[in-house]
Parts: structure tokens; C-alpha cells; sequence
């Protein structure tokens, strides 16, 4: 078992932004069915332990792959560039135009009383700001693979103002539900 | 008192008798072990004993202990396929009830 | 049977070879609690019985029930006491409310604090406050922790598993509902370790039952489970594929269930009767209970119920059952929401529901949650059992019985882990629902010159103030080399095994020293206290056995006395000379006081004595009778 070895190679996806999830699962899934601590229930106390800290660092590696954002902060990672959220700000005007729009839409959407219109507005407002976020994801392949790391970096910063922007429509929606 | 057997079950035995090479023919009997009381013997036999009944199956002979055939008297011997495995079976009149593995029995 | 080879002379090999180990799955239910076995573990040939399911069977006790009512009654004599579990607690509930405790399942891994702020007139018992936070109960035998009540409940389940196993048990897998907590989860795993049980996993109940499920169905898809037992509801969603049973989302709440429905059922009756619910006894509280239970279950087969309280009738239809209990089933449906969303999973996109728990038996359950998901519910195996045969399955794996199977649970941590940080804010450092086991570390650094220590408070829940979170842990660090503030990096590592139980170290990076670390749990059972217990538990086992045999030497001494009296008023003074006369009537007085006062084995001894020493007397007896019975006979009609 090696818990340095990266996350690429261990799950077997090629190392990139763009990655085949359907391959991604199921490789994950072969990985846990050799290595999950359920495998060695029965064997001494050390090996189990051991067990928990590779099935652990598996489900890490999944977990990371499985998040755009979380991937994409990984590749950079590899390619020595570190990310540290405190000073990392986005200066693009247009950008936070745009979030400002989406806040504001949000906030109305909130306030409605006719919960069916709501529904409807917060879908729409949903599939601008996905439409958003795949437009970040293109953007950070091609700049990736164009070594354009300062680009990348900023490119990230946006898309966890989006993925936050997704979750605040989620929690709207739960509202509106419940 | 008898023991039978099908004839599928006699070619397998004389094949693995002429496989082995001087054996005077097979064993087959009982012996108390398991969860369940008694398990089958099953065994090549290079020595006889002079309590043993031996019953001439043309190619081999069929060695029984007198003991143990009581409890295997009117069994036939059969050679089945399940799936991947093969091997011996008894269908034993005599018994009444065995473990759940099926590796031991009760009369 | 299984097919033979041939062997060498003498290398016959021995049956079981490949000894199959004894596994048992158990349920420890709020309300009832069961116990079931794999085929593949070893089962005592015409012991047990052929289970309705071909693999798994669900044991029974000695009189054929399988469902052991989850209740635990102390009673304590003069000279005696004992512990009574199942269907006799049970039926003592309303004469003895104080000490027959019922749901304790309810209680495991919580806080005093909890049971005073929660509706403390759900538990009719004394509470007594243990310095450690634990919560303990005032009964006959003193005052008993959720965790001992519990392990009496396992004892006896694991005492079925030996006899229909035919030994020590090599392991069990206990079920937990998904949403229990740390806490919880622990206090579990201690019950376990109070019955002397190895534990080979925690495994929770929707995915129990989506394995007894699943490998039915043999497909590839997404199973829903709702599961609402006595106590506990928990929603689940898995995606099943290739034999690897993936939890993508659990949710739901520790404290909801059947015994919520008889509560609000209470509250309407006692509506319906004008009796102040806060002013009833516990003797009346349970007697309505059971009035309540009664009217929801009779509500399964009829239209309307009716039952009798002190003479008063009280009649339930189905849709004042619904008025009753809509709002509570509302709140599970709201749970399945939140779970589908965190799912990323479409109603469509479900393959089966699968219904779990004794409440949903309730037809208004059934009806609401299918008009929810839009299909009609799973309930082909029993919903009691469903759970057990699900641990049965998993234990059999877990032991090393199918060491080819395929089968695999990938299950995820139910609420989130977090840290205190300024201003009484919690940080996540773990999200809910993330897959386990699962390990994740974080850095801290001094913000003083000089630091050597510092306090990590571990919290779980998914609110933001520290306040509404359940505190797991403080833990210290000390030992840290003194630096300027920020140059020290502690690496704190959280890891969570595959149990769901929280395990930490840390280690300060710059110069690799590995901090001391003081665990504190918040509150919980500290190892002591659970040694504590068992060494207690072995001592009154041993007064328990000494004061059995004291009472059966007192009823045998007793008997010799009555019989040996009668035989000396009979005919003593004819066949026994004065001085053998007094001599076996002094012995029967000192036997006497023997009895009154002595220990089992110097009764013994002295009914030994008795008897050798009025063998001669009963052979002179017995001659006598004989003598009787052949006078005027022929010797035929006295042989015939």
C-alpha cells in the first residue's frame, strides 16, 4: 500500500481535468473491494488498521477526483503550484458583476410569495449558474494544459464562488420544499 | 448386505485406481467426527484387514469394514458434477439427518 | 451432501475441515430486539429449524418466538435478586414500571441534559445523575446505565446464537440506525463489550436491509429504505452495483418512531377521557401506553378499534389515526427530501423502496411514504426482520466464511465533525455523508509566544454554534516546543473507521514530536467505568449463584423435613428404639436451623447426613409395607 502515490494513478484515470467518472466509479469501487477494512474484519488488530488508513486515503483520492473544484486545485497541486485561499482574490469586473446579478435574483426569488413561480425562477437561475460553472471548467482544462497556472489559479477561485452560489440555490430550494 | 454402485461411479474409480497404480481396490466406510456424528471414509487400500468384507466390482474391489457396514448397508455410491466440483456421493438409506455443510450425518 | 475424494490409506480428511465460524447478526431494536445466522456459519444440525429464508435464519427461542421484546426488569428479594429480559419484563411493565425498563435504546450515548430537556415524561423512570454526564437509571439493583440495560438484551441474544451455533461465538454485527452519532454509536460497541461479544462491525439498519434486500433482487440500481421502528428513523439511499452497496445519502432522526405514535395516541385519549397526561402515575402511564399500542395496531386489520381503559370505552378510527399521526410522518417525509437532495438523486431515478420497522406496519405510513415516492413499497421480507437477516449476511462475510464474496458496503458518516473555533462557531472538518472509513487532518498553530499546549473541542451536527452541536470530545495538546506564535504546526488527524467511530491523534510538524494527547470525552463511559462494570457484573453473578443454590438447598431441606417428620409420627416409635428415635428427631432440629441461616452446601451436607443416617430406618420401613401389602394376598396379585 502506498499513501503517496497519486490520486490519478491509484483510481487509474488518465491526469487531466476532463476524466471518465463512469471509469473513475468503478475502478474506486475494484480498489475498496481488495482494500476496505470489511476485507480483513477477521484478521489481527494492525492489519485492520492499517486497513482504515488505506481505505481512508482511497476514499480521499475519490472524493478529490470527483469535484471539479477539488480535482482541479489537485492537478495544480502536482504541478507545484499551491493554492491558499486567504490571498487568492478574483479581480475580473465582469465576473462579480455577474455574481452580484445572480445574489440579487436570489434574493427576490426568496422573497416571493407564490412558492410555483419561485420554483420556476430558481430553476432557471439553477441552470444560468451550471451553464456558468461549465464555462469555468473548459476554461481551466485548456489553461492547465497551456501551463497557464496564474490563469488557472483565478479560474478556481471563480468556480468556488459558483459551486457557493449552487449550494445557496440548494438551500433556497430546501427552504421552498420543506 | 450391500453396498452399490453406478456405473459412472465404477469407471472414476478404476480410472483413479490405474492413475495411482497398485492399489488392491477402495475403501469406503464410517467414522464417528464432526458436528453431526458420523463422516464417510473414503480411501485407496493398500493392506486388508481380516475383519473386512471385499466385494468384487470386476476391476476393483470394494472393501468395507464390518463396522461400518451396518451403517452403509443398501447405499449407493454415485459420481456427480455440481457446477465446478465433482466427486462421491452416498445416497445412504440409513441416514437420517446431516450438518448443515453436509460433510457429517446422523442414522 | 458435500462430494468426496479419494484419499490415501488413513488421510480420510476430518469433517469441517474448513471449520466454518460462528457469526450472528443482531438487532437491537428499540422495541424489540432479534438475532439470525447465515447458513454458511455453522448450525447445530436439527437444532434450530429451517428458516422461512433459504440462507439466513432468524432464531428462536426455546418456546418459538424470534422477536425479543427489548425490555429489561430488575427485581431484587430480601436474599435474592434478578435480572428478567423479554416477553416476562415486559408483561410485568405496569406493576413494576420503576424497574422494568423499556426503550433504552432511546437513552444510549446521551447526556443528562438531554433526557431533562427532552419530554422526560416519555421515560417513567428515576434518573440519577452520574458525575460523568452519563445517564443512569434508579432500579432495584441500583442505578443502571443505557449501556447495561443493553448488554443484558445481548446477552441473552448471543446466548441463542451459542445454543443453535453450538459454542463461542466468533463474532457479531450489531445494527445501529444510520443517523446514531458518535455517542451512540460507542455506547453500542460498550453494551457489545459488557456481554463479552467481539464486535466485528457496527453496520446501519437501511443498509442492513438493503443487503437482505439487494441480494435478493441481484440487480444493478438504486434502492431507497425507509426505515421507522420503534424509536428511530433513518432514510437511506444506495446505488447497488456489482455487489457493492454504495450509501450515497442517510438522514433521518435518532428520536422518532412507534413509540412517538403511542404517545401522541396517549395524548388523545387522555384528550378524550379529560385526564391530565402530566398528572398521571407510571402505573397509568404504561397502562394507557398499552391502551394506545393497542388501538394503533388493532387500526392494521380493522377500519375502527375499540378498547377499554377503567371501564371507559375508547373507539379509534383510521382517519383520527391519520389526524393523530400525520404530523409526525410528515416529519420523516421531510428527512427523505433532504436526503434525495443530498443524494443528487431524482424520485424517478429510485429502483425499490424498501420499507423497515415494526411502524411500518402502520398503513397510514405505508400510504403516506408511497404517495411520496410514487411507487408502491418493498415488503416482501418481514420488516421486523429484514434488518437482522441483513447482519446476518455481513457478520457470515466479516468472519471469513465467503471468503469469495463479492458483497461490499461502502456506508457514510452520518452528521458532520467539526471543531470549536472563536466565538463558539463550529468548523467543519468532515462533511455528512461523506463515504467511510475516512481520515482527514488539519494544521493548528499557536497564536501566543511560548505556547506549549493547547484545546481542541471535537463537536458533531450540522448546526453552526457550537451550542446546537453534540460535544464529542476535548482533547489537549500538550508538550508542544516552545516557539513564537505561528511557528508551531500541529497536524491533528481525524480518522473514522469503519464503524463510524471518531478516533484522533496529532503531531507537531516541525520538529516531530508527537504531542501528548489527553482525551476527554465530553461524557461517555471512560474505560474504567466499563471494567467496572464488568467486574461487578462477575461479582453478582457469584452471589447470584450462591444465592440459588441457597434456595434450592432450603426447598430440598425442607422436603427432607416434612418427609422424615411424617415418617417418625407414622411408625418411629414402633420400629426405631428411644435413644435412634430422638437421635433422627434432633437431627431434623438442627436441620431446621441450618436452613434458617447456613450456606447452600452446609445444608447440603447435612441432608446427606440424614439421609445415610435414616437409611436404616427406611429399610425397616419399607419391609413394614411390604409386609402390608402381601398380608392377605397371594403371592400372584403381589407380583401382577
Amino acid at each position: 500500500m502506498d499513501f503517496t502515490q497519486n490520486y490519478f494513478d491509484l483510481l487509474k484515470v488518465s491526469q487531466g481535468f476532463f476524466i471518465d467518472k463512469g471509469v473513475l466509479s468503478a475502478n474506486y469501487r475494484d480498489l475498496q473491494k481488495t482494500f476496505h477494512p470489511d476485507k480483513s474484519a477477521n484478521k489481527p488488530a494492525s492489519e485492520q488498521r492499517t486497513a482504515v488508513q488505506f481505505a481512508g486515503y482511497i476514499n480521499t483520492a475519490y472524493e478529490t477526483l470527483l469535484s471539479p473544484v477539488e480535482r482541479a486545485t489537485y492537478l495544480l497541486l502536482l504541478a507545484g503550484e499551491v493554492i491558499d485561499d486567504q490571498s487568492t482574490t478574483v479581480n475580473d469586473g465582469q465576473f462579480l458583476f455577474l455574481q452580484m446579478e445572480w445574489r440579487e435574483s436570489l434574493a427576490e426569488i426568496k422573497s416571493d410569495r407564490d412558492a410555483d413561480s419561485a420554483e420556476e425562477l430558481l430553476e432557471a437561475l439553477l441552470v444560468t449558474v451550471k451553464q456558468a460553472f461549465a464555462e469555468l471548467e473548459v476554461a481551466f482544462s485548456q489553461q492547465y494544459v497551456d501551463k497557464e497556472f496564474l490563469e488557472a489559479k483565478n479560474t478556481i477561485a471563480k468556480m468556488q464562488f459558483v459551486v457557493k452560489m449552487l449550494k445557496e440555490i440548494d438551500s433556497a430550494e430546501a427552504a421552498l420544499f420543506d | 448386505m450391500a453396498i452399490s454402485m453406478t456405473e459412472v461411479a465404477k469407471s472414476h474409480i478404476g480410472k483413479q485406481i490405474q492413475g495411482r497404480g497398485n492399489a488392491l481396490g477402495i475403501r469406503v466406510g464410517v467414522k464417528t467426527a464432526g458436528c453431526s456424528g458420523l463422516s464417510y471414509v473414503l480411501e485407496f487400500v493398500d493392506s486388508l484387514e481380516e475383519t473386512d468384507h471385499v466385494f468384487d466390482q470386476g476391476d476393483f474391489s470394494l472393501v468395507v469394514d464390518p463396522k461400518s457396514l451396518v451403517y452403509l448397508d443398501g447405499t449407493q455410491m454415485d459420481f456427480v458434477k455440481e457446477g465446478l466440483n465433482e466427486g462421491f456421493e452416498f445416497k445412504n438409506p440409513n441416514m437420517k439427518n446431516e450438518c448443515g455443510c453436509g460433510e457429517s450425518f446422523h442414522v | 451432501m458435500a462430494l468426496l475424494q479419494i484419499s490415501e490409506p488413513g488421510q480420510s480428511p476430518e469433517p469441517h475441515a474448513n471449520e466454518k465460524k460462528r457469526a450472528v447478526g443482531i438487532d437491537l431494536g428499540t422495541s424489540n430486539s432479534l438475532v439470525a445466522t447465515a447458513h454458511g456459519s455453522l448450525l447445530n444440525a436439527g437444532g434450530a429449524g429451517e428458516g422461512s429464508d433459504g440462507r439466513v435464519e432468524v432464531l428462536s427461542d426455546e418456546l418459538g418466538n424470534q422477536l425479543l421484546p427489548s425490555v429489561v426488569r430488575y427485581i431484587s428479594h430480601a436474599d435474592s435478586r434478578s435480572t428478567v429480559v423479554g416477553q416476562q419484563a415486559k408483561i410485568a411493565a405496569a406493576e413494576d414500571a420503576l424497574n422494568t425498563i423499556f426503550s433504552v435504546k432511546r437513552l444510549m450515548g446521551k447526556h443528562v441534559d438531554d433526557v431533562n430537556n427532552a419530554n422526560q415524561h416519555a421515560f417513567p423512570y428515576e434518573f440519577f445523575q452520574r458525575p460523568d454526564g452519563v445517564v443512569a437509571i434508579n432500579t432495584a439493583h441500583g442505578p443502571k446505565t443505557p449501556v447495561e440495560v443493553s448488554a443484558e438484551i445481548l446477552s441473552v441474544l448471543a446466548e441463542r446464537g451459542r445454543h443453535a451455533l453450538g459454542g463461542e461465538l466468533d463474532g457479531v454485527v450489531i445494527t445501529v440506525p444510520a443517523y446514531f452519532d458518535d455517542a451512540q454509536r460507542q455506547a453500542t460497541k460498550d453494551a457489545a463489550r459488557l456481554a463479552g461479544l467481539h464486535v466485528l462491525r457496527l453496520l446501519n439498519e437501511p443498509t442492513a436491509a438493503a443487503v437482505a434486500y439487494g441480494l435478493d433482487k441481484q440487480d444493478a440500481g438504486v434502492i431507497a429504505v425507509y426505515d421507522l421502528g420503534g424509536g428511530t428513523f433513518d432514510m437511506s439511499l444506495l446505488r447497488l452495483s456489482k455487489g457493492v452497496f454504495e450509501v450515497l445519502a442517510t438522514g433521518g432522526n435518532s428520536s422518532l418512531g412507534g413509540d412517538d405514535f403511542d404517545h401522541a395516541i396517549m395524548e388523545w385519549v387522555c384528550t378524550e377521557l379529560s385526564l391530565d397526561s402530566q398528572a398521571l402515575t407510571p402505573t397509568e402511564e404504561r397502562q394507557l401506553l398499552i391502551v394506545a399500542c393497542d388501538l394503533k395496531e388493532g387500526l392494521t386489520e380493522n377500519i375502527s378499534h375499540t378498547c377499554v381503559y377503567q371501564q371507559h370505552s375508547i373507539c379509534l378510527d383510521r382517519d383520527q389515526l391519520a389526524n393523530i399521526i400525520d404530523p409526525l410522518i410528515q416529519t420523516t417525509i421531510r428527512s427523505c427530501k433532504r436526503v434525495l437532495r443530498d443524494a443528487k438523486i431524482e424520485k424517478n431515478e429510485i429502483n425499490h423502496l424498501v420499507m423497515v420497522g415494526g411502524s411500518t406496519r402502520n398503513l397510514r405510513v405505508r400510504e403516506r411514504i408511497g404517495e411520496f415516492f410514487e411507487r408502491p413499497p418493498l415488503v416482501d421480507i418481514d420488516p421486523d426482520k429484514v434488518v437482522a437477516v441483513g447482519a446476518a449476511i455481513q457478520a457470515d462475510i466479516l468472519v471469513g466464511n465467503k471468503p469469495d464474496s463479492d458483497l461490499l458496503l461502502l456506508d457514510v458518516l452520518p452528521l458532520s465533525l467539526g471543531l470549536e473555533t472563536m466565538g463558539g462557531l463550529v468548523e467543519k472538518v468532515i462533511n455528512r455523508n461523506t463515504t467511510i472509513p475516512v481520515v482527514k487532518a488539519q494544521e493548528f498553530t499557536t497564536f501566543k509566544d511560548g505556547q506549549t499546549a493547547m484545546s481542541i473541542h471535537v463537536l458533531q451536527g450540522e448546526r453552526e454554534l457550537v451550542d446546537d452541536c453534540r460535544s464529542l470530545a476535548r482533547f489537549e495538546l500538550r508538550g508542544i516546543p516552545p516557539m513564537v506564535a505561528g511557528a508551531a504546526h500541529i497536524r491533528v488527524t481525524f480518522q473514522v473507521d469503519a464503524d463510524g467511530l471518531l478516533g484522533v491523534s496529532a503531531m507537531e510538524k516541525s520538529t516531530g514530536i508527537e504531542s501528548s494527547i489527553v482525551v476527554k470525552p465530553s461524557y461517555g463511559l471512560d474505560d474504567e467505568s466499563i471494567a467496572q462494570m464488568i467486574t461487578s457484573s462477575f461479582e453478582y453473578a457469584q452471589t447470584d449463584i450462591a444465592a440459588r443454590a441457597l434456595r434450592e438447598q432450603q426447598v430440598e431441606a425442607s422436603r427432607v423435613i416434612e418427609s422424615l417428620s411424617s415418617a417418625l409420627a407414622d411408625n418411629g416409635r414402633a420400629l426405631l428404639t428411644d435413644e435412634e428415635y430422638q437421635y433422627l428427631s434432633g437431627l431434623i432440629v438442627e436441620l431446621e436451623a441450618l436452613a434458617q441461616q447456613s450456606s447452600g452446601d452446609d445444608i447440603k451436607s447435612m441432608i446427606d447426613r440424614i439421609g445415610k443416617e435414616s437409611e436404616g430406618f427406611a429399610a425397616r420401613r419399607m419391609d413394614v409395607s411390604i409386609k402390608q401389602a402381601l398380608s392377605g394376598k397371594t403371592l400372584d396379585d403381589a407380583m401382577s
